[in-house]
């Protein structure tokens, strides 16, 4: 019954539905986007509406008490690169030192009757969300009988030490995304004090958000199996990693977030090849999978009508290219590029219709807007007479230009297939596109360092926190992770500047709404549809797949006939 | 013959050494910053690129990292991955096993087919037999192994709902388990092999069969089929032999694609995912690794032919 | 008027030349007819190859049919998932699968042929080297060395001239030492016969000794081996792109990619799957047949060597 609920209100409160996609840290991890899940949607118009609804009774929620006990196994396409976090912050890194890891604030879902996609932040080891006496800074106190797993009790000199290094170490990963921390205090054990360097209105998301500043103590973080160990707070211990094969985990008898974790143990497989994947849950072999294709969905269905499935939006490709200089510095061109693809097409040819047609970059949040009540809906449609129009009145009636993408063994073949059938198509409207598919490593050392001549494709990653934004379209340095499009708009940036000094959500959002309608009208991104995963279980467990990174999905499931 | 042997073992060496360069450079010209390939983050900073390259030694000249890396290696230390830390060689020892059950496995398979099928054509030459069996083999020989491997994991699993178990286990703590995981990659992997030890075995099964020693035994009055069991199969199988030890290569080639597919932990996707990330060090380990047991395989191959044949040794 | 005369009987000469070659052909045919028909084949691959963009109803890129389509009259191979016409990039596809299959084989041919002959001819330390060369190459796994050989030189992304010399090379070099310890036999084999140390003793240089004398008598054994390493080759080819180390773009399929790229709808599409491996397979079959058959006609010696 609260199922039927929680849908209706989903598509009864559509704008105010949380979505978006994200491989925040596209790092090595995203070798394996093929995992990841997401948070779900309604879909982008009234004709998705039956494609992305689960069937009826997919998913139980649990209306009798937790048991404890049992076992969990699950596929990861690719070992995750290291166990560090202070190095990675690739998805299966998040994925993996979720597990064992804790932070200071969490996402709230996780539990089966828990809306998948509330991205609120609740508390994690604080014991409650921090004091802010004023807006720069925050006191957390944390919860009380915290140990890490050799049994050592975790003071706030821990949270001071994680954050100093995230900071502060050569390798670290989290550099410029925490640049916004300033000072660290420890008053007295429980206590942990710091200021920003200016109004952050994020800070909390940062912290608890999906990239992962865990609280790793320096007795693993210094030590030489910092990449192959974990030594955490969280819900399970890591007992083992069979390099290329599996990792393992138990149960943390003593986690201070009761009656978390259900599960005796977790096993996590790694199994690159996706037709193996798919035979595994077939055979029975491991109790939870995530697909991607329909194809192999519906395949799936057919394999195994035991089990339980729930449809979840997944990612989408996003084009990214040289607005610093001809012929992509026109906006009629990019608009162009827009309206030559087919985007409807490419969703029959890859997801079997499915998907969410069309999304801003940062739509994943309760006050976005689906692209058709945009102002500027009509650049997503599908209208190659237009296009050329708008080439030709820029006076680039013929472009020949560079795709660059990672290959398939990197992301997967239906993002590759997304680039081949984008090319066709754009072909159509007079832009000839040389392919250039290239291996991880240059991949990841050029086009992904925005070392690439004409156009980039690569999966999008939405964060869930607003300010992300500001790393897509900002040149100032130290603040932007990402501006793969060479953006410079003193306009755009000044906006950006205004929302992440905004602690008052409803003018935030003002803000927001003004950079997404100037983001559609320059199409500084040109966005492809984002594709569903679906995700399946045995029957016995009583489990709601979220977002990708919070592990308390796996911490909040449980085994009915355990 | 002790002489022999000495200057071949004298240029085994020498032939390793000489892939160790190739491999140092190589990998050294691969495209591709390494520091950003470790962080694999978007906005890799200068200072954090340094760091990397000198925690990695790759601050200092190529000759003398290669000094300093041999000079390690010979005290048997084969240097750490660059990404996960572990040592290089304990990847290696670790991943050993399963690579060469993979490799048993489909000669034993490869023979297991091959022999019967080559003794057969030979008996029966020029017979239909013969010839339905020599198109078989080759039809064998030219069927891409992925795609026989894929074919293998697609549709047990659509029409029985079958696939090996998953989690790979060594084979002294679950020999069953093990072999029910390995099978099908053997299979796929020792199918093309037998083509073409079917395709030698009766070749030299026809040579040997038209001997002198053949024709006694016959009018000796033996049966027929101890004349081709005992004594002509015997004779021809050392061409079979020779086939096979150059076939190792081959076959440690194909564990690549069939570790991949069926995701089995072994030396081949340890390779293709060290050359992934560009992990040096484990790239290099694990050519030496190759190469030396190549180059061992070859050696023992080259005595042996001296062994049987001393004019080998003059020439 | 005398030149055509003189001409005449060198034309009418090389008729019959040819005509008893056709008959020879024939004879041959006759004797080992599945070798026959593996040559048929076989040039007609490579005519196909040729011919491709003629042949094809499509461009290989195209999308503009229906998807995944079952062969059918209009579509005789059926489509592909992205609205593509398989027949048509079937046959553009064999210029990769086929140009590399050939390309390979010419390189390592050359390298083979070249090493054989010089370390055979000289012996000694030169045969030395030439040995431990070979024996660097034979130090890798086939595969592995192709592997590691593209991610270090192939830095062109998508399809290129230089992308497609690079995969030809790395199989080329990996066929190589086969090549070469066949040739450097057949040369120890003819190398002290009569008329080679006549040639030396008139003081005929080496290179000339080695290309007018030596070369000549062991071409059988390297159109024999050539022909069969091409099938290796094809399948090497359709391996590399299968671990996504190819060189076939959109516009430029080659079979092992085509398989690679469909992995995914096989279960649904039995033709996605079949189609582009049993050309991979035909293609493979009879170059080995043929290559066979070649062997028992031009050199029985040879059978037990390959």
């Amino acid at each position: 019954m609260e199922e039927k609920n929680y849908w209706l209100r989903r598509r009864f409160s559509r704008r105010t539905t949380i979505r978006g996609a994200a491989i925040a840290g596209v790092g090595a991890g995203a070798i394996a986007l093929v995992g990841c899940g997401d948070d779900d949607d309604t879909g982008g118009g009234d004709n998705t509406k039956t494609a992305l609804l689960p069937t009826a009774g997919a998913t139980s929620v649990p209306s009798k008490t937790p048991k404890a006990g049992g076992s969990f196994t699950f596929q990861i396409p690719q070992p995750p690169p290291t166990l560090d976090p202070y190095t990675q912050t690739s998805y299966l890194n998040g994925y993996m030192n979720g597990l064992s890891y804790s932070k200071l604030f969490r996402f709230k879902n996780g539990t089966p009757d828990t809306v998948p996609a509330d991205f609120t932040q609740e508390i994690d080891l604080a014991k409650a969300m921090p004091e802010q006496p004023d807006q720069l800074t925050y006191i957390v106190t944390l919860k009380p009988g915290i140990k890490f797993h050799n049994g050592r009790a975790m003071t706030s000199e821990d949270i001071r030490y994680a954050y100093d290094r995230y900071l502060n170490y050569e390798k670290s990963v989290h550099k410029s995304g925490l640049s916004f921390m300033d000072k660290m205090e420890t008053p007295d054990a429980q206590t942990f004090k710091f200021t920003t360097k200016y109004p952050y209105a994020d800070t909390v998301n940062y912290l608890g958000g999906n990239l992962g500043v865990y609280i790793s103590p320096k007795e693993i973080a210094e030590s030489a199996d910092a990449a192959t160990k974990m030594l955490g707070s969280g819900p399970f211990i890591h007992t083992e990693f069979q390099t290329g094969v599996s990792l393992s985990f138990k149960k943390n008898p003593d986690y201070y977030d009761k009656p978390y974790p259900y599960f005796d143990d977790v096993k996590v497989f790694v199994v690159p090849d996706q037709a193996k994947r798919v035979a595994d849950f077939a055979a029975k072999s491991v109790n939870l999978t995530w697909i991607m294709l329909p194809d192999e969905r519906d395949q799936t269905k057919k394999n195994r009508p035991d089990a339980k499935t729930d449809e979840q939006q997944g990612i989408g490709g996003y084009i990214y290219l040289r607005t610093d200089r001809p012929p992509f510095n026109d906006k009629r061109v990019r608009q162009a590029i827009s309206m030559g693809l087919n985007r409807k097409a490419i969703r029959e040819a890859i997801t079997k219709g499915e998907g969410v047609p069309d999304q801003l970059y940062f739509v994943g949040y309760p006050f976005a807007r689906q692209v058709k009540d945009l102002p500027q809906a009509k650049y997503w449609d599908y209208n190659p007479t237009e296009a050329k129009a708008l080439l030709s009145a820029a006076g680039q009636t013929s472009i020949s230009t560079t795709w660059d993408h990672a290959d398939a063994a990197v992301y997967t073949q239906a993002y590759v297939d997304t680039a081949t059938l984008a090319q066709g198509q754009l072909k159509d409207i007079g832009i000839t596109i040389k392919d250039q598919s290239a291996p991880y490593a240059t991949y990841i050392s050029t086009t992904y360092q925005g070392q690439y001549e004409g156009m980039g494709h690569s999966p999008r990653a939405v964060a869930y926190w607003l300010d992300y934004i500001t790393e897509r379209f900002t040149m100032k340095p130290k603040r932007g992770r990402i501006n793969l499009s060479y953006v410079n708009d003193p306009k755009l940036e000044d906006l950006m500047d205004k929302q992440r000094q905004q602690f008052k959500m409803e003018e935030r959002i003002q803000t927001v709404k003004q950079i997404e309608e100037l983001v559609a009208e320059e199409q500084y991104e040109i966005y492809f549809s984002t594709d569903t995963r679906s995700y399946f279980w045995d029957s016995d467990i009583i489990y709601r797949p979220t977002s990708w990174f919070p592990y308390t999905h796996v911490m909040k499931a449980w085994r009915d006939s355990a | 013959m002790a002489q022999y042997i000495t200057k071949r073992v004298l240029f085994s060496l020498l032939v390793l050494f000489a892939i160790s360069v190739v491999v140092f450079t190589a990998v050294r010209m691969t495209p591709g910053d390494v520091c950003k390939i470790v962080l694999a983050t978007p906005d890799v900073d200068q200072q954090q690129c340094d760091a990397i390259r000198n925690e990695l030694g790759l601050d200092k000249p190529a000759p003398v990292q290669y000094v300093k890396y041999m000079g390690n290696l010979l005290s048997g230390d084969w240097g750490k991955s660059f990404f996960s830390k572990r040592e290089v060689w304990g990847e290696i020892r670790t991943r050993i096993p399963l690579t060469l059950e993979l490799t048993v496995l489909s000669t034993v398979f490869a023979l297991a087919i091959s022999i019967p099928i080559g003794v057969i054509s030979a008996v029966k030459q020029d017979g239909w037999l013969d010839y339905v069996l020599r198109f078989v083999t080759i039809g064998w020989l030219s069927i891409p192994s992925f795609w026989l491997a894929t074919m293998l994991i697609v549709f047990p699993a659509k029409w029985w709902g079958y696939s090996p178990p998953i989690g790979y286990v060594n084979l002294w703590d679950d020999p069953l388990k093990n072999l029910e995981q390995l099978y099908l990659p053997a299979f796929s992997l020792g199918l093309a092999l037998s083509a073409s030890l079917a395709r030698v075995t009766r070749s030299s099964m026809l040579e040997v069969l038209r001997q002198d020693y053949i024709r006694t035994s016959r009018a000796k009055g033996l049966a027929e089929r101890a004349v081709v069991i005992r004594h002509a199969l015997r004779n021809a199988l050392i061409p079979v032999t020779t086939l096979f030890a150059l076939q190792v290569a081959v076959l440690f080639g194909g564990t690549v694609v069939l570790e991949q597919i069926f995701s089995l932990p072994g030396l081949g996707t340890l390779t293709l995912s060290a050359v992934f990330v560009r992990d040096y060090p484990q790239i290099q380990g694990l050519v030496l690794f190759f190469g030396a047991v190549l180059v061992m395989i070859n050696l023992v191959v080259d005595v042996s032919y001296a062994w049987l044949d001393p004019r080998i040794r003059y020439a | 008027m005398t030149t055509q005369a003189a001409s005449q009987p060198m034309i009418l000469g090389e008729l019959r030349l040819r005509r008893s070659r056709l008959k020879s052909l024939w004879r041959i045919a006759q004797q080992k007819p599945v070798g026959a028909v593996a040559a048929l084949v076989c040039i007609a691959l490579i005519l196909v190859a040729v011919f491709a963009d003629v042949l094809a109803p499509y461009d290989a890129a195209r999308q503009g049919v229906p998807r995944l389509q079952a062969p059918s009259a209009s579509y005789p191979l059926g489509t592909d998932n992205l609205f593509r016409d398989i027949f048509s990039r079937i046959l553009i596809g064999s210029r990769i699968s086929l140009g590399v299959g050939f390309g390979s084989v010419l390189l390592g041919t050359i390298f083979g042929t070249t090493l054989g002959l010089v370390s055979g001819y000289f012996g000694g330390w030169v045969d030395m080297v030439v040995s431990r060369v070979i024996d660097v190459v034979l130090g890798f796994p086939p595969l592995v060395f192709a592997i590691f050989f593209l991610s270090i030189f192939n830095t062109d992304r998508g399809f290129s001239l230089k992308a497609f010399t690079l995969v030809s090379l790395a199989i080329g070099i990996i066929i190589t030492p086969t090549t070469a310890r066949i040739v450097r036999a057949s040369v120890l084999s003819i190398r002290n016969l009569q008329y080679i140390e006549a040639a030396i003793s008139i003081g005929g240089s080496s290179p000339r000794i080695m290309a007018r004398h030596v070369l000549p008598n062991v071409v059988a054994p390297i159109i024999i081996i050539a022909s069969i390493q091409i099938g290796n080759a094809i399948l090497a080819e359709a391996a590399l792109s299968f671990l996504s180390l190819g060189i076939a773009d959109a516009s430029h399929p080659s079979w092992g990619a085509m398989l690679q790229d469909t992995r995914g709808v096989w279960e649904q599409a039995w033709w996605t799957a079949i189609v582009p491996g049993a050309a991979i397979s035909i293609a493979v079959l009879s170059f080995n047949l043929f290559g066979d058959a070649l062997r028992d006609v031009l050199d029985p010696r040879l059978r037990s060597t390959s």
